[in-house]
């Protein structure tokens, strides 16, 4: 999957500029900024949610998983049938892919009957990804998933990230604001400010030797505990 | 189908409708004859035994007829606010459909209209659709439905532009089966409860035009044309008016009560109710004359026995940061709001001690009270676009602290007010405390609120959560500013966040909470591989950071921790998770000490 | 601001247009319909000459709007005088009852609203919550005629206090601005009530109290400030529906105004006296909102950055 200079413009104001990454298949490129980054918006768009200028190659079926996994629920439906939106298959054998999709995320099947408010925080998110793991995807844009989660969740969260990556090869646009995060996913890493993309390379590279003083400043904000 | 809540008003509007609707449906048959029937003998009586609310010019009853007209008079509105509801609604569905332009001008029409009193589109309508019960009822039609279009569009608006719609978006549904399952469900009921507001206001407005002759003309008869009738005789016998009066006043209340009750119960949320359980609070030990902050088996009950903290004691020492770290629900926020006699009502803080700077704080007065707390701790919360004032501006708001409690003039106050924004690295200092918090930046705006902090002497800050909002590489300035006022100052800190890699980067000794206790507490050199408690330890292992290796799975905690509501009675409220629970865990285990300064609430430490 | 102002022309246009149009979207011949089927067809042949209803639409609708700019608002069909003077000399009456009624309800209401969610806030206090709610709840779902006709029974015929109708005096002012503000000031005060809790609930306030501010310094200033943008708002919104709605008691009272006038002019079917005191009062109520908006710009900091 390509983005090639990719550019979101508001009026006058212009969000994402001209923003090239490349996620290769099966490959989990994290993109990490601050608030006005415009790394949302171009999860927008890259989502097709959001009108965008450039190219996108090689993805055609593009699911996204939001941020607030109390607003991606529809309140009134139920996880089943949540689930079941996306999925393609014949009425018959519905069922069975919600209970399949639930327990790729390590749900049990009981909760396709529950609704959003019954369920956590966690467990919300694990629903939002199910589903949008019902459409087949050869992408995900996971938009800031873990940040609204607590510290012991979000950790169980990140697993399954890796997890299903390594099970379905999905490759997978991850973005966030936490740059350990990001770090713990990704095999590359894009560093966006002020809607341009000023760093892009493996891991390693960009948190080890940064080119750009922006990343510089940014890996030296990261709160660290002192291991003695 | 949200529940009517049952408080008096919703009872008493439920009764006064179905009461309405009885008489609609048993009035004309009861006692249609009686009101048509013209008595010559008897015109234009008043009160009497036999016309308890006298005649009319036909020497009809007029109590028959008032009871009679209420099927009329309710058709009448009911058919009304349908016209308007359907008319709004389609208006208000018009923009999602339309192209944007056309979308555009519906809307700001919609706007327009909104503005624009009812009565008087109703007057224009009626002139066009002519005088009588066809142009009152569509002139109050037309006149409630711009109402309803601006309620479809907000209503639509907003769940056009919810997060489950732009996943249903991506995974490829149907625009038509997004509008059936996921906008209209949603937008349904706000709407449907509203009707019954809409109803109400339509009888009225009913009522009126044919109060002022401009509705029902007779020989039909409703409400509005039977007080018509009535006021003009007025002079002489007013409890002609009284029946019809009374009719209207009733309907409008019932249905405003009821649709007032419908549109809350949309929108509720449960608040804990039930009695406080009396607490007996733990005795206290020895005062530690040095600590600037003592406290001692503090806790906060909710009504129903709800105890979000639970015996907490934490003692500060000067100048020294204690990061207290804990998951959302733990209760650390509320032992922030605690110590700064913040608790929101019906919350009860209940403590053996809680001393603040050298004075226990249940021996002083209320006016030293006031005082010490007004200038010796500073508070910084979490949203610094929230925590200043947007009316006011800036050096006004730090001035004022000097004003009331240290009895500065103007004039010093403001100086003052100048030279702490220049001492938390605001540039150009002068220049920022004549702006509106709207034109300074978030972190600017933080650094403004740890300056109001210092306008007193602060013996203790207590920063809640004060970095979580902003970036990270504001973060870390906001974190350096406040060890760097630590320093400087001599205030203790005591710094609250989720964020365990945060509080291990900032502070002195860390406290962490589970479930409204102290699970443990430990100098920060020991954080990283020290820590003891299981909670602790999952905690830190559950935190990728830049050292994170990226080959193992990161740890997690199984379940959730319970609500303060959940929290059990005995035994620690962590065993369900904690995978070396045994059998004594169902015995709570006490804070005790393990080496220095490190105390830890677990059995499988101490054994 | 310009963009303010280009809705408020717009608006006026609308109005113009909307307001000749009336004349014509009445079914049948309105001339006819106002004179009544016995009047000689000369008669109505001359009245439809004289209101120019034989020339083609957009000549008259060019026509009209000329004459308004000039001041001519046509002549009754009933007394044969100048619309315009009609207008003149009762657009002050129905103006100093709406302005009375609005600024007694600002001052009853806002205080009111205000004291009772810092009694009630966070759930504290439920009776004074309960009964707080069911007076206002009742007292606005009654319409002003009907404040109107009891206040005129109690205290005009009953008591003889007051005037019962015609505006006299001074003491003829009392009972129709009761009447008109009784419901607004229930209205007023449930939205006063709510935006103070709303305030309330804030950091800001939180972070005032931390401060340990005395409550008049809390309330007054800090507060109060913030919840003023959405009362003058309302305060805009409540003086043009009071003079429009001020028709109805204008009614009860008997009261020389414009209201008393255009239920006469249409139940009379006097239309160029109906059409001219309906695009009066419209053109009354735009510029009223106007006018409150350019106060909430100049007033309110954050309102600015916003338009900019």
């Amino acid at each position: 999957m390509k983005i090639e200079n990719l550019t979101v413009r508001y009026g006058s104001f212009t969000a994402v500029d001209g923003v090239s990454i490349e996620v290769p298949p099966g490959g989990v490129v994290g993109l990490v900024g601050e608030s006005g980054s415009g790394k949302s918006t171009l999860a927008r768009a890259v989502s097709g949610l959001v009108p965008y200028e450039g190219r996108i190659e090689g993805a055609r079926r593009i699911q996204m998983v939001f941020q607030d996994p109390y607003a991606s629920l529809d309140p009134r439906m139920s996880v089943g049938a949540s689930v079941a939106e996306g999925v393609r298959a014949p009425r018959a054998q519905r069922q069975a892919e919600v209970e399949r999709l639930l327990g790729l995320v390590s749900l049990p099947a009981e909760v396709a009957t529950r609704y959003p408010r019954e369920l956590s925080g966690g467990q919300r998110q694990r629903v939002a990804i199910a589903r949008a793991l019902g459409a087949e995807p050869d992408l995900l844009v996971a938009d800031e998933i873990t940040s609204a989660l607590d510290v012991s969740v979000q950790g169980s969260v990140l697993n399954l990230v890796k997890r299903l990556r390594e099970e379905l090869g999905l490759s997978i646009l991850f973005i966030s604001h936490n740059l350990a995060v990001v770090r713990y996913v990704s095999d590359s890493v894009a560093v966006m400010h002020g809607g341009k993309l000023v760093e892009f390379g493996p891991t390693e590279q960009v948190v080890d030797e940064p080119t750009h003083e922006y990343t510089r400043s940014l890996l030296e904000a990261v709160p660290r505990l002192v291991r003695h | 189908m949200a529940r009517l809540p049952r408080t008096p008003p919703a009872i008493a509007g439920a009764f006064i409708v179905t009461l309405l609707v009885v008489l609609a449906i048993i009035g004309p048959p009861l006692w249609g004859e009686q009101a048509e029937l013209i008595n010559a003998g008897a015109i234009l009586q008043g009160a009497s035994a036999e016309h308890p609310l006298g005649t009319d010019n036909l020497g009809r009853d007029l109590l028959a007829r008032v009871l009679v007209a209420g099927r009329f008079s309710l058709g009448l509105a009911l058919l009304t606010t349908l016209i308007g509801a359907g008319i709004g609604i389609v208006l208000g569905a018009l923009p999602a459909i339309l192209p944007r332009r056309a979308g555009r001008v519906v809307t700001s029409t919609v706007n327009a209209l909104v503005a624009f009193p009812g009565l008087l589109l109703a007057m224009f309508t009626a002139v066009i659709a002519g005088l009588g019960a066809k142009g009152a009822v569509l002139g109050i039609g037309v006149a409630i439905a711009p109402g309803f279009a601006r309620l479809t569009q907000t209503l639509a608006a907003s769940v056009a532009g919810a997060d489950y719609v732009a996943a249903a978006r991506m995974l490829g549904v149907p625009r038509r089966r997004i509008l059936t399952t996921h906008v209209l469900p949603n937008i349904a009921e706000p709407l449907i409860l509203n009707l019954t507001q809409a109803m109400g206001g339509a009888l009225l407005g009913l009522a009126g035009m044919s109060f002022l002759g401009l509705g029902v003309q007779p020989p039909s008869f409703d409400w509005g044309r039977l007080l018509f009738d009535g006021f003009s005789r007025i002079y002489v016998t007013p409890e002609v008016a009284l029946g019809p009066a009374v009719a209207v006043a009733v309907a409008g209340i019932g249905f405003n009560l009821l649709g007032d009750a419908l549109a809350k119960a949309a929108s509720r949320t449960t608040a804990p109710t039930g009695k406080s359980a009396g607490e007996v609070p733990p005795p206290a030990g020895e005062p530690d004359p040095e600590a600037v902050l003592e406290v001692s088996g503090l806790s906060v009950t909710f009504p129903g026995g709800v105890r979000p903290v639970r015996e907490l004691s934490l003692t500060v020492a000067p100048g020294e940061i204690v990061g207290l770290v804990g998951e959302s629900g733990s209760g650390k926020s509320l032992t922030a709001a605690a110590i700064g006699g913040l608790v929101p009502y019906p919350g009860v803080v209940s403590g053996a001690r809680l001393r603040l700077a050298g004075q226990d704080l249940g021996e002083l007065s209320e006016q030293q009270r006031r005082k010490l707390l007004g200038t010796s701790l500073a508070m910084v919360f979490q949203d610094p676009m929230a925590s200043l004032n947007p009316a006011l501006k800036v050096g006004g708001q730090l001035a004022e602290v000097a004003v009331v409690h240290q009895g500065a003039t103007r004039a010093e106050a403001r100086e003052r007010a100048v030279d702490r924004l220049g001492h938390v690295h605001l540039p150009e200092p002068d220049k920022q405390a004549r702006r509106h918090p709207h034109e300074l930046s978030g972190g600017m705006r933080q650094r403004a609120v740890i300056a109001m902090g210092l306008m007193g002497t602060p013996k203790l800050i207590i920063a809640d959560e004060p970095t979580t909002a902003l970036d990270v590489t504001v973060q870390r300035q906001i974190l350096r500013l406040l060890r760097e006022v630590s320093a400087e100052t001599g205030a203790a800190t005591l710094f609250i966040s989720h964020d365990i890699a945060v509080v291990g980067e900032l502070c002195d000794r860390v406290v962490v909470m589970y479930a409204g206790r102290v699970v443990e507490e430990l100098p920060v050199e020991q954080l990283a591989t020290g820590a003891r408690h299981p909670y602790t330890r999952a905690l830190i292992a559950s935190l990728p950071d830049m050292e994170t290796d990226r080959t193992q799975p990161l740890a997690s905690i199984p379940g959730r921790q319970p609500s303060p509501a959940q929290v059990p009675e005995q035994g620690c409220a962590f065993a369900d998770r904690c995978a070396l629970a045994t059998s004594r865990c169902a015995e709570r285990p006490s804070l005790v000490s393990y080496g220095k300064a490190h105390s830890v609430a677990c059995w499988e430490v101490d054994s | 601001m310009l963009r303010r102002l280009v809705r408020f022309l717009a608006s006026m246009a609308a109005l113009l247009v909307a307001s000749f149009a009336m004349i014509h979207l009445i079914p049948g011949d309105p001339v006819r319909a106002a004179l009544g089927p016995a009047a000689p067809v000369e008669l109505v042949e001359v009245r439809r000459a004289a209101l120019g209803l034989d020339q083609p639409v957009p000549q008259q609708l060019l026509t009209y709007v000329s004459n308004i700019f000039t001041g001519d608002f046509g002549t009754s069909f009933l007394t044969g005088e100048p619309v315009a003077e009609v207008i003149a000399s009762r657009l002050p009456n129905t103006l100093s009852l709406a302005v009375l009624a609005t600024l007694l309800s600002l001052i009853i209401a806002v205080p009111l609203g205000m004291w009772a969610a810092i009694r009630t806030e966070n759930g504290r206090n439920r009776g004074t919550d309960l009964t707080f709610s069911s007076a206002t709840g009742t007292a606005v779902a009654i319409p002003e005629f009907l404040y109107a006709i009891g206040l005129v029974a109690i205290f005009a015929i009953g008591l003889g206090w007051f005037p019962p109708a015609q505006k006299a005096g001074p003491e003829s002012f009392v009972l129709p601005i009761i009447a008109l503000a009784a419901g607004p000031i229930a209205m007023i005060a449930r939205i006063s009530r709510v935006q103070t809790a709303r305030e309330l609930g804030t950091d800001y306030v939180r972070l005032a109290r931390a401060k340990r501010l005395p409550g008049a310094r809390l309330y007054l200033r800090h507060v109060l400030p913030n919840t003023l943008t959405a009362t003058l708002t309302m305060g805009g919104l409540l003086l043009s529906s009071l003079i429009a709605g001020s028709l109805l008691v204008e009614y009860v009272f008997a009261w020389p105004g414009l209201g008393l006038k255009i239920v006469e002019s249409i139940t009379q079917k006097d239309y160029p006296v109906a059409q001219a005191v309906i695009l009066v009062y419209g053109a009354v109520v735009l510029i009223v909102n106007l006018l409150v908006d350019l106060l909430l710009g100049v007033l309110d900091p954050t309102s600015k950055i916003k338009e900019a």
